[in-house]
């Protein structure tokens, strides 16, 4: 296990240093300047001066990826004189666009994506793999027919169709449900649940299919396994057959497809927040990409990798949880 | 001009324009919004009561996106300009719109809208009694001028910077002095604090648009050992009727009374609503969606003019809210530039004058979002004054056009903004000028590098379409920075027409130096008609509008015509 | 070795018929079988892959999907009628009255949960009183039982820990934890090595002697008939072809069928290589079943009894002065014996 963790660890520190030195590189080397971008249209050269200076842009590239890595571990100071800031750890730079470090900004945005996507994912997966189940034990039937029909459904429509759909009819329409917003569950619970249903159930509607399939296919091999045979054999009820049984042996990749769906999704469910007007980290990092606002767009690309690269740990871990004779090393 | 951010909105957030069914507009522009800013003799408070207002209630403003800066010194976009100003801070001067249609310029912290001598030279204020912060301490003129000083500072480069540039006598405001930050001044160059209670401005050159100037958010009180420099964006200290209470950047801020302002003293603001609660997470679509539905608490929203309703859902709006929209003229004009530079003959470009057919146009561009325009001014602007110098009637007169072209085919390139809507005019124009003999090459340039490219001297179109908006209403902050030659430099300019002619720059620096705001206003007005009719250096096509909704338990709600914005100040809940 | 006290049959199989209907037609994996197994007697049942022996035990357990197979005949468990009962309750008598041993121990235990889970689960099925500790007690007593060292340890490993005899020693102790009645083990030693099968083999006798059950093994090897059973049933396409003692079937076999299985077991005293003969040709289709006898085709005597082979299918009749011995055959009597002497009997098989 240690050696598991300090192995793949590496290597996910590894992964990381490349994608920041890849990010860093890539929009520092963008044609625009930044300074000037981040000042305006009515700017005087002084302006920009100042700002490139603030952000140590006058510096050479390597020194200015140096004192963001070093920002990252121990924190830093961004600029000079009176209006210096004391950028604590960890710090991910200064969006001179809102006046805050872009920690806070991160910060902010990564709840409502958490939010969005762990509740999102735990429906779309408990559906979808409850609907790959049953289709499964019911294979060839109206059902099964049904149930695959309503999952690909979901995965032939865009986001951007059914999340307004469901917003225009239980919003606007029947007025059953407020405009989608999120409040933090530490504050009201059960505001937090009302103001992610609609983004929750879109997710689970859209992101289903695959699961269901996976499932229905995982089962009906496994369902022929031996060891079902011998569950059956030993006089388990069927359920405890299906369930303990045939989708315990067959939940790997499952487990690997949900995972990086997950990774994928925390990184900012981009579309999802804007359909819903969720300021999430997709929401923050496809506003900052529209303003070329560089510190949160390098922040956010960096923390899309951090959890891609943090769920594929996760699964390799759980491999070797869900199957004993998988070895961690 | 009040912010190019703005102008992206108000293009982007219309969205794609189609014939929604009103096209009643022919030539004929908006007569009674015409209306000349006049100085206020009164400026006492409190406010004249608005009828059938009461307390209580939450107010919600649905905006697009944050804020970018709500730091007064930095605040140069309408929905934060708007908040800032109506609810959270006082300024020298601040507009009064009782909701009659009258609009005066009143002294806000100061008695007055200022005592002007030396021929317009030196401004003096004076500030009201009990005037206080929301802690309870005093506002002062040190305070002021505190404000204005930081306006300076390099580090806070986003606000207008008119006051500064008045004062330092120059365009470059930084060369002797950089705000109150790493040791310098508190008090700018040209500016006199000789007690708490006087701010004096000596300004190299005669303003006459002072009253005016005072009004900008520039012109706001910021306590030194509040300023968090460039943080003071998260929390800047209340002087007005509201304070925020919670400000989540990017999803809510939360405004509750400011139990210190003292109504007696403000001439303009109301404290009604007990709460305002801005909420940045809205899309135009989604905004208008919720007030048309009327649920919740969409009955006690209004949203502001960067959410003008998107074409997809104004049928709808007219069909179910009808008599919940609010709609009028902003202070922007929209217009086709010449680059003059290398569209030289006159003849065409007059001809062109006559072959655009506005009403086509603003079908396209969405007929609720606009007025046919032919003014270099907009009816919103003092000297505003009525005419169309090359009449081609609603939908022009290609044959006019055709012999001032002398039946010739010229060849063109027209640049827009690769918008949904800027496409659409785009192939608009290359068809409907095609008649004229106009063979019209359409180029799209990036939608955020449009006003960098188009603002390059050596750019090679020939056309473009330009918007611009008053940042008070006067002429001053429109004619100027659009058609001044010698302000051209090599990148950022505002005169996209590249227009040099000797005579303008001339009149230009006269009406300016006018210290009679009535003279100069008329001035202004001749000079627009002037330029038109013997230049003709571009095609004014529309006047634009804000058309938003608001939910049915909202009372008191006007069309700010500074701000071309949904006002707030005599806002209740039913 | 035949149990001579008339106990009555514990499990008992009447003119059992096993269908599935599949895309192509229905499929007769069982056509009509009937034995019966008494407790403390062991029956084998011999026969190819696609014979039906899997087929017909795995219809005495309930196993097969009441939706695709069609089952008609009668199944008597301990006087219990299987055919037409309720999932429920035949799902009560699976692992406690009747239990069954499989093939690959590999593939039939759980990779994902320890040999001791396992055991404990199919413990408490059946005692849902027992709690965690009294089953896994169980268990590790079962393992003991079954010769596995170090059962407390061994208990917590999982199946890929285990040898490939260890793992079927767990699978018996698994299937033997609830003291069944009946136990049906299905090739439970074609999977291991040689030294291993024997070990299991005398394990499964020790068992029984223990726990005085009926026991079914299926096998397609006589070697293993001849070390354990006390009953051979031979099944060919389906249907019983041969029946009887194992004295009876492998020294006095009358099918030629059986001829031809005895003739495919290597000779333990001669040349391996040399004295096996497997049987030309290639089991029967069971969608497209040969007319008359089913093994015609492959049958190097069929016809010498006119054309009854082709036509006829053969019943299964008592043979002449061998109580308790049976052939489906056309081909007479002594027509049968005289083949046998002529050509299979000096081949020597050493069984």
């Amino acid at each position: 296990m240690a050696r598991f963790i300090l192995r793949r660890g590496s290597l996910a520190l590894l992964t990381l240093f490349g994608v920041s030195v890849l990010t860093f590189f890539m929009f520092f080397a963008v044609p625009t300047s930044p300074a000037e971008l981040q000042c305006g249209r009515d700017c005087r050269p002084a302006q920009v001066q100042n700002i490139e200076r603030q952000l140590g842009l006058d510096q050479p590239l390597w020194t200015q990826y140096g004192q963001y890595m070093k920002g990252i571990v121990v924190g830093r100071t961004i600029g000079q004189g009176d209006t210096a800031i004391k950028c604590e750890a960890p710090c991910l730079g200064w969006s001179f666009r809102s006046s805050e470090a872009v920690s806070s900004i991160v910060g902010r945005a990564l709840p409502v994506t958490i939010s969005i996507v762990l509740g999102g994912a735990a429906m779309w997966a408990l559906l979808g793999v409850s609907l790959g189940f049953i289709s499964a034990l019911r294979r060839g039937t109206w059902i099964d027919r049904s149930a695959i029909g309503f999952s690909l459904a979901g995965a032939s429509l865009q986001i951007y169709f059914v999340g307004l759909l469901l917003q225009v009819l239980f919003v606007y329409t029947l007025k059953w449900l407020p405009t989608p917003t999120y409040t933090s569950p530490f504050e009201s619970f059960g505001d937090w649940i009302v103001g992610m249903i609609l983004p929750w159930t879109t997710l689970a509607f859209l992101n289903s299919a695959i699961y269901a399939r996976l499932t229905r296919a995982q089962m009906l091999e496994t369902l022929s396994e031996d060891f079902v045979r011998t569950a059956r054999a030993k006089g388990l009820p069927s359920r405890q057959v299906y369930l303990r049984h045939a989708l315990r042996a067959g939940i790997t990749p499952i487990v690997t497809i949900f995972g990086l769906d997950l990774g994928v999704s925390l990184g900012g469910a981009v579309i999802t927040e804007n359909v819903f007007g969720m300021p999430g980290v997709g929401f923050t990092a496809a506003e900052a990409a529209r303003q070329l606002n560089l510190p949160v767009v390098m922040a956010t690309v960096l923390l899309a990798a951090f959890f891609i690269v943090l769920t594929n740990v996760i699964v390799d871990w759980l491999y070797a949880y869900i199957d004993p004779r998988v070895r961690l090393g | 001009m009040l912010s190019v951010g703005i102008l992206a909105v108000a293009l982007a957030a219309a969205g794609c324009s189609k014939n929604t069914g009103e096209d009643t507009n022919s030539g004929e522009t908006t007569k009674a919004e015409t209306q000349t800013a006049t100085l206020a003799e009164n400026s006492d408070g409190p406010a004249p009561e608005v009828s059938g207002a009461k307390k209580g209630g939450t107010v919600t403003l649905y905006t697009s996106g944050d804020f970018e800066h709500l730091d007064p010194q930095q605040n140069y976009v309408v929905p934060s300009q708007t908040t800032g100003s109506n609810l959270l801070y006082r300024t020298l001067t601040q507009y009064r719109e009782n909701g009659d249609g009258k609009l005066e310029v009143v002294g806000d912290l100061a008695t007055n809208t200022g005592e002007e001598s030396n021929g317009g030279k030196t401004w003096k204020y004076t500030l009201k009694d009990g005037l206080k912060y929301e802690d309870g301490s005093a506002i002062t003129a040190q305070d002021v001028a505190y404000g204005i000083a930081r306006s300076f500072s390099p580090d806070l480069p986003n606000g207008p910077h008119y006051i500064q540039q008045w004062l330092a006598g120059s365009a470059d405001y930084n060369a002797k002095y950089k705000g109150p930050y790493n040791g310098g001044a508190k008090v700018p160059p040209n500016v006199q604090v000789p007690d708490a209670k006087t701010i004096i401005f000596n300004f190299p050159e005669a303003h006459a648009d002072t009253p005016f100037a005072m009004a900008l958010p520039t012109a706001s009180p910021v306590p030194p050992a509040r300023d968090t420099k460039i943080q003071y964006d998260n929390r800047p200290f209340s002087s007005g009727p509201y304070k925020i209470q919670t400000y989540n950047r990017t999803q809510k801020m939360v405004l509750v009374r400011n139990e210190n302002w003292d109504p007696k003293t403000d001439p303009i603001r109301h404290d009604y609503p007990d709460q305002y609660v801005v909420d940045f997470t809205r899309t135009a679509e989604q905004a208008s969606e919720l007030l048309i539905s009327d649920a919740g608490a969409a009955q006690t929203a209004l949203t502001f003019q960067d959410m003008t309703i998107p074409a997809s859902v104004y049928p709808k709006a007219v069909a179910q809210a009808k008599d919940r929209i609010l709609t009028g003229p902003t202070q922007y004009v929209w217009q086709i530039n010449f680059n003059t530079q290398r569209v030289t003959d006159l003849k065409l470009r007059q001809a062109l004058n006559y072959a655009i057919d506005r009403q086509g146009l603003l079908k396209v561009w969405g007929s609720y979002a606009g007025e046919p325009g032919s003014t270099l001014l907009s009816p919103t602007t003092s000297g505003y004054e009525k005419y169309n110098a090359y009449d081609g009637g609603p939908t022009g007169n290609i044959e006019k056009a055709k012999e001032l072209l002398g039946n010739k085919t010229v060849k063109l390139t027209y640049a827009y903004r690769n918008t949904e809507r800027n496409q659409a005019i785009a192939a608009f124009l290359r068809s409907s000028l095609k008649p004229a003999g106009v063979d019209l090459t359409i180029q799209p340039v990036d939608e955020d590098q449009y006003y960098t490219v188009i603002g390059k001297k050596n750019n090679q179109f020939d056309m473009y379409m330009y918007g611009w908006g008053s940042d008070w209403p006067g002429a001053g902050t429109v004619i100027p920075p659009l058609w001044d030659g010698k302000r051209i430099t090599p990148e950022g300019n505002n005169n996209t027409a590249y227009l040099n002619d000797p005579k303008t720059n001339e009149e230009i620096v006269r009406i300016l130096g006018l210290s009679d705001l009535t003279e100069a206003d008329k001035a202004w007005g001749a000079l627009d008609k002037d330029i038109m009719t013997r230049l003709a250096p571009t095609i004014p096509v529309i006047y634009d509008k804000q058309t938003t909704l608001y939910g049915s338990k909202i009372g008191g709600i006007y069309l700010s015509k500074p701000y071309g914005n949904s006002g707030l100040n005599n806002l209740y809940v039913k | 070795m035949t149990d001579t006290t008339e106990e009555e049959d514990f499990l008992r199989v009447d003119d059992l018929k096993v269908s599935f209907a599949t895309m192509d037609g229905t499929v007769r994996a069982v056509d009509g079988v009937s034995y019966g197994v008494r407790r403390g007697q062991t029956l084998g049942i011999v026969g190819e892959s696609g014979s039906g022996k899997s087929v017909s035990s795995m219809a005495i357990m309930g196993l097969h999907d009441a939706k695709r197979a069609e089952i008609t005949g009668s199944i008597t468990v301990g006087g219990r009628q299987i055919v037409g009962c309720p999932e429920e309750e035949v799902r009560k008598l699976r692992g406690q009255t009747m239990a069954m041993i499989f093939q690959d121990p590999l593939s039939a235990l759980h990779p994902y949960y320890t040999v001791g889970r396992q055991i404990v689960e199919a413990y408490r099925i059946h005692h849902p009183n027992a709690s965690k500790k009294e089953a896994r007690t169980r268990a590790i007593e079962m393992l003991d039982r079954v010769g596995i060292p170090r059962p407390d340890k061994r208990v917590d490993s999982y199946p890929h820990e285990f040898s490939g005899g260890m793992r079927q020693r767990a699978m018996i102790a698994m299937s033997l934890v609830n003291d069944p009645d009946l136990l049906i083990a299905d090739e439970p030693t074609t999977a291991l090595d040689v030294t291993v099968q024997a070990q299991i083999l005398d394990l499964l006798e020790d068992l029984q002697r223990e726990f005085h059950s009926a026991v079914i093994i299926i096998t397609h090897d006589l070697g293993v008939i001849s070390q354990i059973a006390d009953d051979v049933l031979v099944m060919y396409a389906g249907r019983a072809v041969e029946k009887g003692t194992v004295e009876q079937v492998l020294r006095r076999p009358q099918h030629p069928y059986t001829w031809g299985l005895l003739n495919s077991v290597p000779s333990l005293h001669g040349d391996a290589e040399a004295d096996l003969v497997p049987i030309k040709g290639s089991p029967p289709s069971l969608l497209n079943r040969p007319s008359g006898c089913a093994f015609h085709p492959r049958c190097p005597y069929a016809g010498q009894n006119g054309d009854r082979s082709f036509t006829d299918v053969p019943e299964l009749l008592p043979v002449l002065d061998d109580v308790g011995h049976s052939v489906a055959c056309h081909l007479p009597a002594d027509r049968r014996r005289e083949i046998y002497q002529r050509d299979i009997a000096e081949a020597g098989v050493a069984l």
